[in-house]
């Protein structure tokens, strides 16, 4: 179903008419040329990609979810519960991206450059995201792994309850912990005295794609795992 | 067929050669035109267009374009611009950026970033009032406080390279008889407009012996010179500057003050020669080609040359050649560079830092000590638009001077890009790499900030500079010599970008505080007044023969009573040289009580007298007794320019050691403190911070400062944080492939 959806939306995309010259001169939009613009100048293009981004993946996580509740009796039916402990961590994961996605975003699209209180509160929460993302990743993983990990009483005769996460919840958990590690290595590696200032150019622009990534598979995790809960996928 | 082809073709042809030749005939009218004037213009001056110096053994003109004879019994002085000017495009150069700031035509003085000002100082009333004619924000034209050109050029002869104030103003028509002028009568000028501390220059204001500003940007005539007939309607200085100028002659552009290579060219000479009213000697004297005798300033003004000559009496000055310096076809040698020395660029910009072992134990330009000179950088055309090589500067030619600046040389500009130059590394410039410093640094903050003048300290330096103190005349230099000048003050200003846009970007700036009697109006807007009016209308009141500062509360006499009420009974009695800070400041204040009420005598209704200094306005509180108080006025507002020099090497610069250098508690950089220095003693004086001036809030500057506590902390937990992340996502990457490898050996299986 999840296939079938990708499908139509690609279908979509590729009906569409190509924005001509005189659509884009009279403000509409040129997809070549914000390609051409991420292309050459991928850091001035940044504020473009945030809304592009934001506006995507709420749009898929509304179409997708309409279809779930469409399906959601042939759901798996209710996933194995968190720990207290997990949930924990994972509320700390939410709020601190939470907070540096919105310090960050609002910045480069309301105020062009991030500075003063924001830039502040930025790095408070980059200090927490830190120390919460290891246990996240410690915590988490073993649910996310291989089926063949996956814990299973082969004594029992009860049948056992799904898997904690589902494919996709598993899928975006290592998207997660691959940017967030590309986010925190690009800021951690720029404040040792190593790079140039035409080096920590490409790594603040580094910084913000794999930040914008983190944001997105953080979302789509909350959506997936949520989803999960509810036992609809 | 094939013939009729062919002919066909052979009349095309011939057809369009036609065509051609006629549009070439055409077409190429214009250009022989702009060629043979582009030639014309090129052929009324010679050039070798050769790197190599031309040695000049040249003949002497005098003004008025009269072949010297050094013989002769008393042959005139040699006029620069008539020598200088056979060669040279003397019309050109004389519209200069060092010659043109009383230029009124604003193509040719494009004024650009505010810099340093004429400082008029006078320490027998406590003035140190900032002039310039370039209408900088924050100082004012001399004509607006009733300073001629004449009284300009005498107060700052020392520091003039002629042209410019020096050249007096063209003489208004002759009206008819009996009939003053039509138009504005050459009294008193108007005042300037208020001043402001905006980044936009204020609006031009009518000079004595300047153009008022008309409506449509066109100029109105002169009218500082008066015809006779209408003297009387004139105040009395403005008659004494026409005739004066017809004694003392006009100053050139002084070209060899720049251009000599002559160790013996003495620029010390020429400010003598001009401080005597010798303009026109001033040269001759100083290229040490004659012996000068006689002072302009010792005649009266209605000298008449002629008349005294004939009786025998005193004369315009001297000249004696000395034959040594002619050959036998009476010819100079001059010996002239194309690029002045540094030599000659110090005469006039030299900044002197104070403070302990500061004149010998202080560095010079990293620049200079590489190899550079003035010149390398700030440079000019045939014009003599000096560039002054800040970010965003415009030249009048339209020339790209972008890679002239520390960005531009350094880290390449856009305009370099786009002409096809290479990016950066003009003259050898390294590029340099500024590991660590996060680009945000590069962009808020200028490169002289971190780089140029010295590091700031927790209290801003004192500095002199050739300009405000006179440095090169030979003299004795106290470190309180006024007017006061600190340095360097870090402050956020928004200028022009490379790309033509607007930022806010901190400079490092030098900062002096005006002083000066004035007058209110009910608007609150202060217009000084001319300081010798105020000199003359207050001698006897403050009664100040050295130093105002010192004299003011020492020299001067106070009643019995007036102690006791200042200074308390016990203290009454005390030598004046005894004062603690707070008594000093209270006499000086009652004294300019004094002084304030004589103005207020004919100030004139609803306008106030005014003492403004070190940031503070004071005037009568209380006209019984004499009550001073002080008040903030826009007019006590301290005016700064930019710094640039001089620049430290890398390892000297701000930030060097570490972050914690700048970004931690008590770090000069943000909390250094400016205080202000007036003539007027003052206990407690303005001071403020330096993170008022770039535009930071305190509460911000305090967390941020506190996060940087933990930062070699979040650095280490980071690393761990990452390496453990890393190490999960490779332990299950291994695990996810031994499970694909094992569910394949199953299938096969």
């Amino acid at each position: 179903m999840y296939q079938r959806l990708m499908t139509i939306l690609a279908d979509a995309t590729e009906a569409a008419p190509a924005p001509t010259t005189d659509a884009a001169g009279a403000g509409g939009f040129d997809l070549k040329q914000l390609i051409s613009d991420f292309i050459d100048h991928p850091s001035e293009s940044f504020a473009s990609v945030i809304t592009a981004m934001i506006i995507f993946t709420g749009v898929v996580i509304f179409l997708h979810f309409l279809v779930a509740a469409a399906t959601k009796e042939r759901g798996p039916g209710r996933r194995a519960s968190w720990s207290n402990w997990e949930r924990l961590v994972y509320l700390g994961v939410l709020a601190t991206v939470a907070v540096l996605g919105t310090t960050a975003f609002y910045s480069i699209l309301v105020m062009g450059s991030m500075h003063r209180w924001l830039l502040f509160f930025h790095l408070m929460g980059a200090g927490a995201f830190v120390v919460v993302f290891a246990l996240f990743a410690l915590t988490s993983a073993r649910a996310a792994g291989p089926r063949c990990c996956a814990t299973s009483s082969s004594s029992s005769d009860e049948p056992t309850a799904p898997e904690k996460y589902s494919c996709f919840t598993k899928f975006t958990f290592w998207v997660l912990l691959l940017a967030g590690v590309a986010t925190a290595a690009t800021m951690l590696l720029s404040m040792l005295p190593i790079m140039d200032t035409h080096m920590m150019e490409q790594m603040i622009t580094l910084h913000r794609y794999s930040g914008l990534l983190l944001v997105v598979a953080t979302l789509m995790h909350l959506y997936s795992a949520w989803l999960g809960r509810l036992g609809w996928r | 067929m094939v013939d009729l082809v062919r002919h066909r073709n052979r009349f095309n042809m011939n057809v369009a050669a036609l065509l051609a030749i006629a549009l070439a005939a055409l077409g190429g009218l214009p250009t022989l035109d702009s060629a043979s004037t582009a030639r014309a213009a090129d052929d009324a001056f010679v050039k070798t267009h050769s790197r190599a110096q031309y040695v000049h053994w040249i003949t002497l003109y005098d003004a008025g374009g009269n072949q010297i004879d050094p013989q002769a019994t008393n042959p005139p002085p040699y006029s620069p611009a008539k020598t200088c000017g056979k060669c040279h495009d003397y019309k050109s150069i004389a519209h200069g950026y060092h010659f043109n700031a009383f230029d009124p035509t604003p193509p040719t003085s494009r004024s650009g970033r505010p810099g340093e000002p004429w400082i008029w100082t006078d320490i027998k009333t406590g003035t140190q009032l900032p002039l310039s004619a370039r209408g900088w924000a924050g100082t004012y034209k001399p004509g607006a406080v009733g300073i001629n050109q004449w009284d300009f050029v005498l107060k700052f002869a020392r520091h003039l390279p002629g042209g410019g104030p020096g050249v007096p103003p063209e003489p208004a028509p002759p009206p008819p008889e009996g009939k003053a002028p039509e138009g504005k009568s050459p009294e008193a000028p108007a005042p300037d407009a208020p001043k402001t501390q905006d980044a936009t220059p204020a609006a031009p204001a009518a000079d004595a012996g300047g153009a008022a500003k008309a409506e449509g940007g066109e100029q109105a005539k002169p009218q500082a010179a008066v015809a006779p007939n209408v003297a009387a309607a004139i105040p009395a200085p403005l008659v004494a500057e026409s005739v004066r100028w017809k004694l003392s002659g006009q100053l050139d552009v002084e070209c060899l003050l720049c251009h000599s290579n002559d160790r013996s060219y003495s620029s010390e000479v020429f400010a003598e020669q001009v401080g005597a009213q010798n303009f026109a000697w001033a040269a001759t004297a100083a290229a040490g080609l004659a012996k000068i005798d006689g002072r302009v300033d010792r005649l009266k003004d209605d000298f008449d040359p002629a008349a005294e000559a004939a009786a025998g009496s005193a004369t315009l000055p001297k000249v004696t050649y000395y034959p040594q310096r002619f050959n036998a076809e009476g010819k100079v040698f001059f010996d002239v560079i194309r690029k002045p020395t540094n030599n000659s660029c110090y005469v006039c910009h030299t900044a002197r830092p104070l403070g302990d072992h500061a004149d010998w134990n202080h560095d010079d330009d990293v620049h200079v000590k590489a190899g550079l000179s003035c010149v390398d950088c700030h440079r000019n055309d045939l014009g003599h638009h000096t560039v002054r090589a800040f970010e965003g500067e415009e030249h009048p030619t339209d020339a790209k001077v972008s890679t002239l600046s520390c960005r531009g040389c350094h880290l390449g500009s856009d305009e370099a890009t786009s002409a096809g130059i290479g990016e950066a590394g003009r003259l050898g410039a390294p590029k340099p790499a500024h590991k660590g410093l996060p680009p945000l640094h590069l962009e808020k903050m200028s490169c002289t900030s971190c780089h140029s003048g010295p590091a700031p300290q927790d209290v801003a330096q004192a500095a002199q500079t050739s300009l405000a103190h006179g440095l090169d005349v030979p003299g004795h230099y106290d470190d309180n010599l006024p007017p006061g000048i600190v340095q360097p003050v870090l402050i956020k200003r928004k200028v022009k970008t490379l790309d033509g846009g607007e930022d806010e970007v901190i400079y490092p700036y030098r900062q002096v505080w005006p002083a000066f009697w004035g007058v209110m109006d009910k608007a609150g807007h202060v217009t000084p007044l001319n300081p010798d009016e105020a000199s003359t209308k207050l001698r006897t009141t403050l009664r100040v023969r050295d130093a105002f500062t010192v004299d003011i509360v020492e020299k001067v006499r106070l009643k019995s009573e007036e102690k006791e009420q200042l200074l308390g009974k016990e203290r009454a009695d005390v030598k004046a040289s005894e004062y603690t800070a707070a008594e000093r400041a209270a006499v000086a204040r009652f004294v300019v009580g004094k002084g304030l009420a004589k103005l207020a005598e004919d100030a004139g209704e609803n306008r106030t007298p005014v003492y403004i200094s070190g940031g503070k306005a004071y005037r009568i509180k209380n006209k019984e007794t004499g009550e001073v108080e002080s008040f903030e006025n826009d007019a006590a507002k301290p005016y700064q320019w930019a710094l640039g020099h001089d620049v430290r090497p890398a390892r000297w610069s701000l930030g060097v050691t570490g972050c914690f250098e700048c970004h931690s508690d008590g770090a000069a950089i943000f909390e250094g403190k400016v205080s202000a220095i007036g003539p007027l003693p003052d206990a407690e004086p303005v001071t403020t911070v330096m993170y008022e001036h770039a535009g930071f809030e305190p509460d911000v500057l305090k967390a941020w400062n506190q996060s940087f506590q933990g930062r070699s902390t979040f650095k280490w937990i980071g690393f761990i944080s990452i390496g453990i992340v890393a190490l999960v996502l490779l332990l299950y990457l291994l695990l996810g492939m031994n499970a694909l490898v094992g569910g394949a050996r199953r299938a096969r299986k």
